[in-house]
């Protein structure tokens, strides 16, 4: 399963803004109450979230279940939602924006802005820094991206010895 | 002849799990799978390398447009196309609409180095795929020297440097960012890299 099709729908985005944006680890019930959810919703979203392994859970005191993000996929998560908070202020659609279809286009925009002013990014001796190269992606995308791609990687092949074998 | 053989690929068990397939990715490499073990029956060796190897690697998040084949024999690989449905565009490039895949047949001989292929086995099929190594040198080489599309060829080469970090032999990587005059380049992609 890759990680961006956990994505879409207010409930988990907000669910993961929340984790994005706690300090420590935090209770099905505080995320509800911070973000207006209904808590049985919540509930079900974390709950969903740990079976893929971007949210971990513990539990303390008084039995109660604290929820965090994940090192792996969850910090993959929360830089792409970093990213998307600085490209746009407002609530976005994760599923439809890492949709082939609106990755293909954010990439042949690009395209086109270097058809269109090549010398904007390129230097009089013709070598251009990686940072000014990747200066068109929004900070943490292409990390987010990476992490992302290992993930799905080691979820869809088996290593043995120089073969990767498909998972059925 | 011909037409029957392609009627008879059309209605065949694989053709219809191809067409079944909802997923790009899962759709384009068991294409691939059945393809190069046709290939083979046909007495032809072919390599994946470019923008569809890198697909591969990254589980289909730099997704491309194409799928550049390196074989030992145009002449067998196209008429094989043909019967699996593809049409030659004004490009050269072969075009399948109903399973929307392209494919770049590339009769020069595999210019890195086979002994360090990888295989990728896809259900009963296996497929060879050019060597992270190799797919990084080409890279830097076209964001340097080609500059078609530097973002992407810079993209793609941290990318692969950071998924395979355990298994890539730099020692290699040295050896070809020196024959191409891409020292610089594997050396900013590396400190971008350490940066993360």
């Amino acid at each position: 399963m890759k990680i961006e099709m956990l994505f879409g729908g207010n409930t988990r985005f907000a669910v993961l803004e929340a984790l994005v944006n706690a300090n420590d680890a935090t209770t099905a019930y505080q995320i509800a109450i911070t973000k207006g959810l209904d808590p049985s919703a919540t509930y079900r979203c974390l709950t969903e979230l740990l079976e893929f392994r971007i949210v971990e859970s513990e539990t303390k005191e008084r039995n109660q279940t604290f929820y965090k993000l994940s090192n792996g996929a969850g910090r993959a998560a929360a830089e792409f939602m970093r990213s998307l908070k600085q490209k746009t202020p407002e609530s976005v659609d994760l599923e439809n924006w890492l949709s082939p279809k609106i990755q293909s286009e954010r990439m042949a925009k690009i395209v086109r802005l270097d058809q269109l002013d090549e010398s904007k990014f390129r230097n009089p001796n013709g070598k251009q820094s990686v940072d000014e190269i990747m200066s068109k992606r929004v900070p943490g995308e292409l990390s987010a991206l990476v992490t992302s791609s290992k993930i799905a990687f080691n979820e869809l092949f088996e290593q043995k010895d120089n073969t990767f074998i498909l998972n059925a | 002849m011909a037409e029957d053989t392609r009627t008879r690929f059309k209605t065949s068990p694989e053709y219809k799990e191809m067409k079944e397939e909802r997923d790009p990715f899962r759709k384009r490499i068991f294409f691939l799978g059945v393809l190069t073990s046709k290939l083979k029956e046909s007495g032809v060796n072919s390599i994946l390398v470019g923008g569809e190897a890198i697909d591969l690697y990254t589980a289909g998040n730099f997704s491309t447009s194409d799928i550049d084949l390196v074989v030992d024999n145009k002449a067998i690989t196209e008429r094989l196309l043909n019967r699996f449905g593809f049409g030659k565009q004004g490009n050269g490039l072969w075009f399948n609409s109903d399973l929307n895949i392209v494919v770049q047949v590339i009769d020069q001989s595999y210019s890195g180095d086979p002994d360090r292929l990888k295989k990728f086995k896809v259900k009963n099929y296996e497929l060879r795929v050019a060597a992270p190594e190799d797919l990084i040198q080409n890279r830097l080489y076209s964001a340097k020297f080609w500059k078609s599309n530097p973002q992407r060829d810079m993209e793609e080469s941290i990318a692969l440097l950071q998924i395979f970090a355990d298994s890539i032999d730099n020692s290699y990587l040295d050896k070809l960012a020196k024959e191409n005059d891409i020292v610089d380049y594997l050396a900013d992609a590396r400190k971008y890299v350490s940066k993360r």
